[in-house]
């Protein structure tokens, strides 16, 4: 192996590189700043966020592996790491709205979010599993943390210990089943465990390739490794739930897309069927249980594991077109719940926020624009036209029905019928009940507000003109 | 022939020991028979020729994770585990599944013995530490990352005091 390529392949890894620096320069900022002045770290992460999506722009892309096989620097990873940067500026903008609510600030959580993305962006573009544990522990632990951050909320305290400690039995599982698979095939690189894999007994490889995928399903909060959800969405702080629902969750999913189209092409006999079963079971279960909750909190929570459901659908599908979808239904997912959690952030309650949907009570009076682009908002979650939300759960139905997963599409429709209840609850709330009740709380920031108007104006352009980032999602489907 | 033995003897001590671990009422005890689990399984490592993960499994693990443990214990002053109270559908619920899982695993191992490729010899000392750094240089710098941020995160969660709060 030629290890003097080392230095010339660091070009690929500019984004990555910068990220890195700004948050350690971030890091020493907030270390050396005033109680004050800490919003200058949260500030110099966004501006590190928005420089890596630019130097993301300019960067080449590899053509083959990089790094003796253990990076791949495609276009497929190009795309999950758009959605990981969106992601980290629009929760780090949620974060200074609800810090300067709380009035405490835990600092610490812009720079962790930006090492947390750095874990993820090499994640995506690992194809060794070693590259791909050491990323995905890193930023799996740094959600924990991120999780238990916000220490003044004994609730927070709570959903970073529960994460953890579930979160580090399902690491365990995994790193079993690819130990398993290392051991059955005696490499870690993802293209000589597929060869291997070809031609071995296939039970013992089921077993690996059953565990990592618990491990990885936990992550994703998929039906039976859903438990910790809503607890943890409910007590963390609700900017970094943002963050912590969006991100996270499009590396697992870019992850075992990355998986399955490299080692594990040829187990789709085996897969097809439980992926379905998974995805159902899923979605009725997320959609079920969000019927009954008062909080929106825990309601987001349950609507973020049908999501995962409706996603879990293009996984089944098995190929390009499913991937796809999923590809532009987490990009568009993103900007649903970043709006979704801001609401929470607009309306006050006894000094803190209001996280029911009584609270919600009269809002459309108080601040009629808003509560039209939370309409815009509940319909796109909901899947109806125009707006993203509806793109991405066509595309998501169209590729089951190529796959001949009629009842499978079927069933995903009925559930945003069911969906459909609950989301509403919220726009009945604002517009239908008597004024007066709500607070909508008052400073000159305008963080929360920016963000759900950005978010609202980009599911409303690509639900009605969906045609250019169809194009660079199916473009970048096509590993390789 | 004698190696294949103490193979066997360590590896039916790290599993009786592992047990011994998890059936103690008194935490310093579960402890101890950890540290020994530990030994056990280096003495695995020694006899299968794999000599550097049993001395780090001795270094690292017995030298350094048992000693956090220790300081943990001390720290938060726990004395004895109170059995949590489960009805008995989830108790049997979790056995069933825990001794599903061991069958399954047991099942899988003997039906299809693992042969080991030929070219997953061990790898020497210096060949170790050469891959290290250069075939797997990228992770063993994101460990170096993933380090950084455990220890930003550890002082976090347990420093007493909330150092952002403005009063």
């Amino acid at each position: 192996m030629d290890y003097s390529l080392y230095l010339g392949q660091l070009k690929y890894l500019i984004p990555e590189a910068i990220v890195l620096v700004f948050a350690l320069a971030a890091m020493i900022v907030h270390l050396f700043a005033k109680i004050n002045g800490r919003r200058a770290a949260g500030i110099l992460s966004i501006i590190g966020l928005v420089a890596a999506g630019i130097s993301l722009i300019y960067s080449p892309l590899a053509a083959g592996e990089i790094y003796s096989e253990t990076l791949s620097v495609d276009q497929f990873a190009l795309y999950f790491k758009i959605i990981f940067l969106i992601s980290g500026i629009l929760a780090i903008l949620l974060s200074f709205k609800f810090f300067d609510v709380e009035k405490s600030e835990p600092g610490e959580a812009y720079y962790l979010i930006l090492l947390s993305i750095v874990g993820m962006m090499f994640a995506v573009s690992s194809v060794d599993f070693i590259s791909f544990y050491v990323s995905f522990e890193l930023f799996a632990i740094l959600s924990y943390i991120l999780a238990g951050i916000f220490k003044k909320d004994k609730r927070s305290a709570e959903a970073g210990v529960k994460y953890f400690i579930l979160g580090t039995l399902s690491s365990a599982l995994m790193v079993l089943g690819m130990a398993i698979l290392v051991g059955v095939s005696g490499s870690t690189t993802y293209t000589e465990i597929a060869a291997m894999l070809a031609d071995g007994n296939s039970k013992i490889e089921l077993t690996g390739m059953l565990l990592l995928f618990s491990g990885l399903f936990f992550k994703l909060a998929l039906a039976p490794f859903h438990m910790w959800t809503p607890d943890v969405y409910e007590g963390a702080p609700t900017p970094l739930v943002v963050f912590l629902s969006t991100a996270p969750k499009a590396a697992v999913f870019a992850v075992i897309i990355r998986m399955i189209y490299v080692m594990f092409g040829g187990f789709e006999m085996q897969w097809q069927i439980i992926f379905q079963v998974i995805a159902v079971i899923t979605m009725f279960w997320g959609n079920i249980a969000a019927l009954t909750q008062k909080n929106i909190k825990r309601m987001m929570a349950y609507s973020s594991i049908a999501h995962a459901g409706y996603i879990m659908m293009g996984l089944a599908a098995f190929g390009t077109k499913g991937n796809m979808a999923m590809m532009f239904y987490l990009f568009v997912y993103l900007f649903m719940n970043a709006a979704a959690f801001g609401l929470i952030l607009l309306v006050q309650k006894n000094n803190g926020f209001g996280e029911y949907i009584d609270d919600m009570r009269g809002f459309a009076r108080k601040s009629p624009l808003m509560a039209g682009g939370i309409i815009v908002l509940l319909l796109s979650l909901t899947g109806i036209p125009p707006t993203a939300g509806f793109m991405g759960k066509y595309f998501l139905f169209t590729a089951v029905v190529e796959k001949g997963m009629y009842v499978l599409a079927v069933i995903g429709a009925l559930n945003s019928v069911i969906s459909l209840f609950y989301y509403f609850q919220i726009g009945r709330a604002m517009f239908m009940e008597e004024a007066g009740v709500v607070e909508i709380i008052k400073d000159k920031s305008y963080y929360a507000r920016s963000v759900i108007t950005v978010s609202v104006i980009v599911i409303l352009v690509i639900g009605i003109l969906p045609g250019t980032l169809t194009k660079f999602a199916s473009l970048s489907s096509l590993i390789k | 022939m004698i190696q294949s033995i103490i193979f066997y003897i360590f590896a039916a001590l790290s599993v009786l020991l592992a047990v011994l671990v998890i059936l103690q009422k008194n935490v310093m005890h579960s402890v101890l028979y950890l540290s020994f689990t530990i030994l056990a399984i280096s003495g695995v490592f020694f006899t299968l020729h794999a000599e550097f993960l049993g001395a780090v499994q001795i270094l690292v693990y017995a030298g350094g994770i048992i000693v956090l443990y220790l300081f943990v214990i001390i720290i938060v002053n726990l004395k004895e585990i109170k059995a949590e109270k489960r009805n008995i559908f989830p108790k049997f619920f979790i056995v069933c599944i825990s001794v599903l899982f061991l069958a399954e695993m047991i099942y899988i191992f003997f039906k299809n013995r693992i042969s080991v490729p030929a070219n997953a010899d061990f790898p020497e000392f210096e060949a170790l530490f050469e891959m290290l750094l250069s075939k797997y240089l990228i992770p063993f710098e994101i460990a170096s990352i993933l380090l950084l941020a455990v220890l930003i995160g550890s002082i976090i969660i347990a420093r007493r005091k909330l150092l952002h709060d403005s009063d």
